[in-house]
């Protein structure tokens, strides 16, 4: 089955912001907001290969606004059961160099947008996802779960750029309807929905594919050009974390993706069974530390 | 959701008072070792030990949670709660697609098990 958008209500003013506006900025590095010189710092050590954990833990302990962060989603009941709690080296071995590079970005960049409406459903939303996806994947032996929780953390990483860039159409998006999917009205109002700009942004800040192409296509896996089982996983924990009814208000039902993502995984009714349990059993793990 | 949620997060750093409600979850050190097992109380020296080792907040139970008939109550209203939300898969007066059937029928068949499994006491 497609969805069937001809009866949704889409942007309806005169006015749209320039497309050339948003893909002027998601071109280059350089037109991309400017990080903390920390989190530059730890990214950029980050690409090295031969990066030491110990050594990175410095460089984030120097930011206590980050690594206090760090700490807490370490703390939080999902990675805290796991019993790893403790330290930024732990929190480091606990998450993964990507996984690391996936918290100190998302961090850095929410604290851009902090205050503003919207942003603590935001990233309430994106940690359920992150760790669901990995629950998920884990449930399932598919997909690397490290990989699956850093895109479903940076999953909706895109909207930032609506925040920073097009902060007078921030409203527009907020009043849309609420039955009419998000990616649908930002493609409507800006020419690209906020899954191609996290694409686009993750590629600049060299995560892998296996992260890129389920951050691009988590609206739509069944077009998955690769990938397609870790983008199904993201795109169906998408949908249950959003059925719950954690994160994003404006967005409040699951849409077709998340059929879709089921129809890519091919699951027996046995295996569906094992994704709710994990889902069901213990929702508290989904529940984010305060931002 | 008209049931509330049936763990309650606890922050050692910002709350002073201490909780007569037990341990939800079980709490364990950087290395995974057993600290405190769920179902242990919090104390005040207990908070401070727990402060040291970096652990920044933990899960204590709700007491609505031990009342009889909690988990029966939270699994109706949860499951009539997301099944409201799936309006978007159920087109207005026509058929759902097969695959959304078949999910709210998993779905419905593992809240229940869920429902049974929380709601069994141990015998006393």
């Amino acid at each position: 089955m497609s969805q069937d958008y001809s009866s949704y209500k889409f942007y309806q003013g005169k006015n749209r912001p320039s497309t050339d506006r948003l893909f002027e900025r998601i071109s280059s590095i350089d037109h991309l907001p400017t990080l903390p010189s920390i989190v530059r710092t730890a990214l950029a050590y980050l690409d090295d290969p031969e990066a030491s954990m110990t050594r990175l833990a410095k460089i984030i302990e120097e930011d206590q606004s980050i690594a206090s962060r760090i700490l807490k989603v370490a703390n939080s009941p999902h990675f805290a059961r796991s019993g790893k709690v403790g330290m930024i080296r732990e929190a480091i071995l606990l998450m993964g160099m990507n996984g690391i590079r996936g918290l100190i970005l998302s961090m850095a960049v929410l604290q851009m947008i902090a205050g503003r409406e919207g942003v603590v459903q935001l990233w309430r939303h994106s940690f359920a996802v992150s760790v669901l996806s990995k629950v998920l994947g884990e449930t399932l032996h598919m997909g690397h779960p490290d990989d699956l929780a850093t895109a479903g953390l940076l999953h909706d990483f895109g909207k930032v750029i609506y925040y920073l860039d097009f902060d007078e159409w921030i409203p527009e998006l907020m009043k849309k309807d609420i039955r009419t999917p998000d990616w649908k009205y930002e493609e409507d109002l800006f020419g690209a929905s906020h899954a191609f700009v996290g694409f686009r942004l993750s590629y600049f800040w060299h995560f892998p594919s296996s992260i890129r192409v389920p951050i691009g296509w988590h609206n739509n896996p069944l077009k998955s050009p690769s990938y397609q089982v870790e983008t199904a996983i993201v795109a169906l924990a998408d949908g249950l974390v959003t059925m719950a009814g954690i994160g994003l208000e404006e967005s409040p039902f699951p849409e077709q993706p998340m059929i879709d993502a089921l129809s890519v995984l091919d699951l027996s009714d046995a295996n569906l069974n094992k994704v709710f349990h994990a889902f069901v059993a213990d929702l508290s793990r989904l529940e984010a530390p305060d931002f | 959701m008209a049931v509330s949620r049936p763990s309650i997060r606890f922050d050692l750093m910002t709350e002073t008072a201490v909780p007569s409600e037990p341990l939800a979850i079980d709490v364990k050190d950087g290395h995974g070792r057993l600290i405190v097992k769920a179902g242990q109380p919090l104390t005040q020296s207990l908070v401070g030990r727990l402060l040291k080792m970096g652990i920044l907040e933990v899960f204590l139970v709700n007491k609505e949670s031990q009342e009889a008939d909690y988990w029966d109550r939270w699994g109706k209203d949860w499951y009539k709660e997301i099944s409201d939300r799936l309006i978007l898969l159920e087109p207005e007066g026509g058929l759902s697609d097969e695959a959304v059937v078949r999910f709210k029928r998993v779905l419905s068949e593992v809240i229940a098990e869920v429902v049974r499994q929380k709601g069994v006491k141990p015998e006393s």
